[in-house]
């Protein structure tokens, strides 16, 4: 049985991907927008809404995890990291290419994603701790994995970039 | 061996550009030039040229190859 929040929530996910699909769709072919190119301050943005919704999703995670997997609480929160992203493929479809970002921003993100590979096999390794100790719920393995790797890509990200 | 580079004093003699102007100019990001020029990042091919035809400079002058030298405790 699905509580009223639960169908609310699904109802949000389902309405804002449903929106940026079409927004992706529609947006390019208009004159709405002339950014080309990802700025210097969309990129930064994007790490910041990254590292906070990293945050809040482990946040939920840990302190309400039958909730958070119950009402959706973690895809909630991971939405809006996945809506600048949906802002990056329009800026893309808008630019006819896919080097929308320069080649530093590619290699900050490229080394950001060895560090990451790196910070993910760590955060399993506790992760695998915790669940051979009956700390861990099983179902929360793939939420804590998704916003563990978001929270070290975007904060390896913006330490990469800033760091000249 | 290391890319050293003249980007600064080269901006300075085009109208004293700030990096910002130049980033904007060349299509990359004011952290790009900066990181470029505190020799953190080596551009590419393309876009040190992209850089030099900017600047009105042949780009040997504003980017050139800097000889390490060996430590004292190598030599001995």
């Amino acid at each position: 049985m699905q509580s009223g929040i639960e169908i609310l929530v699904k109802l949000i996910l389902v309405g804002c991907l449903l929106l940026a699909g079409v927004a992706a769709w529609v947006v390019p072919r208009t004159r709405l927008m002339r950014q080309r190119q990802v700025s210097e301050r969309l990129f930064v943005a994007t790490q910041v809404v990254g590292l906070a919704c990293g945050a809040l999703g482990l946040v939920l995670i840990f302190a309400w995890p039958l909730r958070a997997l119950e009402w959706h609480l973690w895809e909630l929160a991971v939405m809006p990291y996945a809506l600048v992203y949906v802002y990056w493929i329009i800026i893309m479809r808008r630019a006819r290419r896919l080097d929308v970002i320069d080649e530093k921003q590619g290699l900050d993100m490229a080394s950001a994603c060895g560090a990451t590979m790196g910070l993910a096999i760590l955060a399993m390794f506790v992760a695998h701790a915790l669940y051979g100790r009956g700390l861990f719920d099983a179902r929360l393995f793939y939420p804590y994995f998704l916003l563990t790797t978001i929270l070290a890509l975007s904060a390896t990200t913006l330490a990469f970039f800033k760091r000249s | 061996m290391r890319l050293g580079n003249n980007l600064k004093r080269c901006r300075f003699d085009r109208d004293d550009i700030s990096q910002e102007a130049l980033a904007k100019a060349i299509g990359v990001t004011r952290q790009t030039i900066i990181s470029i020029e505190k020799g953190h990042f080596v551009p590419s091919t393309l876009l040190a040229l992209k850089l030099a035809r900017f600047l009105g400079r042949p780009v040997e002058e504003v980017f050139f190859m800097v000889e390490e030298q060996p430590l004292a405790s190598d030599e001995a």
